[in-house]
């Protein structure tokens, strides 16, 4: 609801410094998933003792988090978790915390319990610039077995860093994560690295023990959106940062490749106390005719929907638009009825955010779409696959449960909760869900996500052959007379 | 005699305004649980003794001793949204013209413009997620009684009844307590409760819970605090509102109020967009 009816997702965010983006995007991700998190969050040595002061932040923190969930979540019976015992059980480990992380993962334990998507802690060091660089990369040390050395260049951040980006996708495909995308003139494609190859490793450890690791840990996330969140915060980092990789090429051999990060393109956009992150919007035209919009956030509405409403326009006799949600991360929710409102012809029901008032009770708050007077009437096709988070699906949901879109990929994350994020008394961030999402078909998103009407996913010879199947498939329907 | 509708009103226009910001986006009413409804009667308005005092002690609280003679025209409020514990601010610019119009414009950092209005008979509102809309039933009424700058005097015209619940002390957002005068207000529109409290000392209106109309025709919780009240031009107006809705705080604040400023060329004509959706 209100200004913040976002269904912000806050993995991977790149906000201007990418250590800060890493952190949250690693702790929300393990605090999503149910595994003990202070086996691998309290990794951080370099932090001191804790002062009287700080813990005693560290505990007002867990009670405002353990109040605002009992409060405002929008089951008061809190998915059947017995809150009390909770609190019981997990205070003493803040109380006798000697670590921000330790109390960090204490009070992400208790909203691991909840085991729904949405709820988790972003460290201070997200909104400042002060501290625990050392935490960057922490995530499954514990788990590895593998040579745990960084060869990675130094840290080269500092006040002024930028965030970076390598400029390709990956996404894990029958257990290899598969190169999806390759930017032109990215340092990617620089580097010669081709989509279809296979990465093997990544700052020098192998990423098969972070597969292994996914597939292993039972939580709200599907093993495939897990490890594509590691994988998405490894193949970000401050602008001028190198990582050194290993592919296996077209011809099945070893390729190590150290890729430099450059400034992530895209406007920088974030709201309230969601760090900035860089937006990537595209909209062009394919053969045909056919209209591609592309967003990788919900973010900037200012720029980003006069982006759009400008590339309906210029598609309006267009056989056909698609409308490109891989890997969308979600963002401002009602940015998805803005959108669809210029695909429709009559008022209807996106969806419902069911919700809880503290004096009143529950209440619903349905979306609303209001079309537009000129809109699009041609055929419209979304893309969506596992990293299609919280407002991607929606907005797929949205759209294919009005028999608006058809919908081609493979199903989303389930992670659609719409959420906020507000600022706790120790300085980091609480990011927790306010409401379900209904969609108009009626059933919840959450764990459940979009399902596509065509199931289509990468295959590595397609992608060696410089094939996108699942976009092809999209124009190939376009194009077609059904 | 006038009203100290200032109050009721503005509570209620902070009230409307959320879930303008809110979804603005096309909500639709929820419509269950809460929003205890009774059914519409075709009795006269009916206002217990003990809740006529609280009324008119209200009222007379709200208006300085010539602020009858004065004449309320029109109301110009300039501020700020904010919610703090998400980190969002919001410049605000309220006008209201009574019986002729209201304009509201929402500037909110990281999401834009939003503006809400009322040009002659026609409710809209228009935000760049949204598009331009044309508003409609309670969510229309709900704007429309905000040109009504004596809505408490007409009372008649809004409430079915009204009526004495007691007294009650109540924290406000500061922490401290007040003892308050309760009364609850059906209206004569669907029948739904809320309820208000009034300050036991001083008679102006203090916390409200009520309904507020959203688009597609449902209803959303709103809990308001009216604090900090100044007096402009004989009138009690509360600078600062914080009301809570589900699990999200606002507080509006006003920096300036400006009682009977002229209306400014073209501010209450209906936007382009909004004449474009009217054509067909």
């Amino acid at each position: 609801m209100t200004t913040l009816s976002i269904s912000a997702s806050f993995y991977g965010l790149a906000s201007r410094r990418s250590l800060s983006i890493i952190i949250p995007s690693i702790l929300l991700l393990l605090g999503f998933v149910g595994c003990t998190s202070d086996t691998i969050v309290q990794t951080t040595s370099t932090q001191h003792t804790l002062t009287d002061e700080r813990r005693a932040q560290n505990v007002a923190s867990f009670e405002y988090v353990w109040n605002s969930v009992k409060d405002k979540h929008w089951d008061p019976d809190l998915n059947g978790i017995d809150w009390n015992q909770a609190r019981t059980d997990l205070l003493p480990k803040v109380q006798n915390a000697t670590t921000d992380n330790q109390a960090r993962a204490a009070i992400n334990e208790l909203l691991n319990r909840l085991e729904q998507s949405h709820f988790g802690i972003i460290p201070s060091s997200a909104y400042t610039k002060l501290q625990e660089e050392s935490t960057e990369i922490e995530d499954d040390d514990s788990d590895s077995t593998e040579s745990t050395t960084n060869t990675d260049s130094d840290d080269k951040s500092d006040d002024d860093s930028k965030p970076g980006w390598s400029g390709m996708n990956a996404r894990l495909i029958n257990n290899q994560f598969l190169v999806t995308k390759v930017v032109p003139d990215s340092p990617a494609d620089q580097s010669g690295i081709k989509t279809g190859w296979i990465i093997d490793s990544i700052r020098g450890r192998k990423v098969n023990s972070l597969i292994e690791l996914a597939n292993t840990i039972n939580g709200v996330m599907r093993p495939e959106t897990q490890a594509g969140l590691i994988l998405y915060s490894r193949l970000h980092g401050d602008a001028g940062k190198t990582v050194k990789m290993t592919f296996i090429d077209g011809n099945d051999q070893t390729q190590k490749i150290d890729l430099t990060f450059v400034e992530s393109p895209g406007i920088m956009a974030g709201i309230g106390e969601l760090p900035e992150s860089p937006i990537e919007v595209e909209a062009t035209t394919l053969d045909n005719g056919i209209g591609y919009f592309r967003l990788s956030m919900f973010m900037s509405p200012g720029t980003v929907l006069p982006t759009y409403q400008q590339f309906i326009k210029d598609h309006m006799d267009a056989p056909g638009i698609v409308i490109d949600m891989r890997g969308n991360f979600g963002g401002i929710i009602l940015m998805a009825p803005g959108m669809i409102n210029w695909l429709i012809d009559e008022k209807g029901l996106m969806g419902t955010m069911k919700m809880r008032d503290a004096q009143r009770g529950p209440f619903d708050i349905p979306l609303m779409l209001n079309p537009r007077k000129k809109h699009y009437t041609g055929k419209v096709a979304v893309l969506i696959d596992e990293m299609s988070i919280s407002n991607a699906e929606i907005l797929s949901a949205g759209l294919k449960d009005i028999g608006r879109a058809t919908i081609f990929g493979t199903r989303t994350a389930g992670l659609a909760l719409p959420s906020t994020v507000e600022r706790l008394p120790n300085g980091d961030g609480f990011q927790y869900a306010f409401a379900d999402y209904i969609t108009s078909g009626g059933y919840s998103l959450e764990s459940n996500g979009t399902t596509p009407d065509i199931d289509i996913t990468y295959t590595r010879q397609g992608l060696l052959n410089g094939h996108d199947e699942v976009l092809d498939a999209a124009t190939d329907w376009i194009n077609s007379n059904e | 005699m006038k009203s100290n509708t200032r109050h009721t009103t503005l509570a209620m226009l902070l009230a409307a305004a959320m879930p303008m910001i809110l979804s603005t986006p096309a909500l639709a009413g929820p419509g269950h649980g809460h929003s205890e409804e009774v059914a519409k009667t075709t009795d006269a308005p009916t206002m217990d003794a003990k809740a006529k005092a609280v009324w008119d002690k209200s009222i007379k609280a709200s208006l300085s001793e010539n602020a009858e003679e004065r004449g309320v025209k029109t109301m110009r409020l300039t501020g700020t949204m904010s919610m703090p514990a998400q980190g969002i601010n919001a410049t605000m610019n309220i006008f209201i013209a009574k019986d002729q119009g209201m304009r509201l414009d929402m500037e909110i950092p990281g999401i834009g413009s939003f503006e809400q209005g009322i040009s002659g008979d026609v409710a809209w509102s228009n935000n760049m997620m949204e598009g331009p809309k044309i508003i409609e039933g309670d969510e229309a009424k709900q704007l429309f009684k905000q040109l009504d700058l004596y809505a408490d005097l007409n009372w008649e015209k809004y409430y079915q009844s009204i009526t004495f619940k007691g007294q009650e002390t109540i924290t406000l957002p500061d922490d401290t307590e007040m003892q308050t005068n309760v009364l609850e207000l059906v209206s004569i529109d669907n029948g739904t409760v809320s309820t208000q409290y009034y300050n036991a000392d001083t008679g102006l209106l203090a916390k409200a819970v009520s309904t507020v109309a959203i688009p597609g025709g449902g209803e959303m919780p709103s809990t308001a605090y009216t604090t900090k009240y100044r007096e402009i031009e004989g009138l009690m107006i509360p600078f600062k509102t914080v009301s809570s809705s589900g699990p999200m705080k606002q507080i509006i604040e006003f920096s300036e109020v400006l009682v009977n400023d002229e209306i400014k060329d073209g501010e209450l004509d209906l936007p382009e967009d909004i004449k474009e959706l009217l054509e067909d």
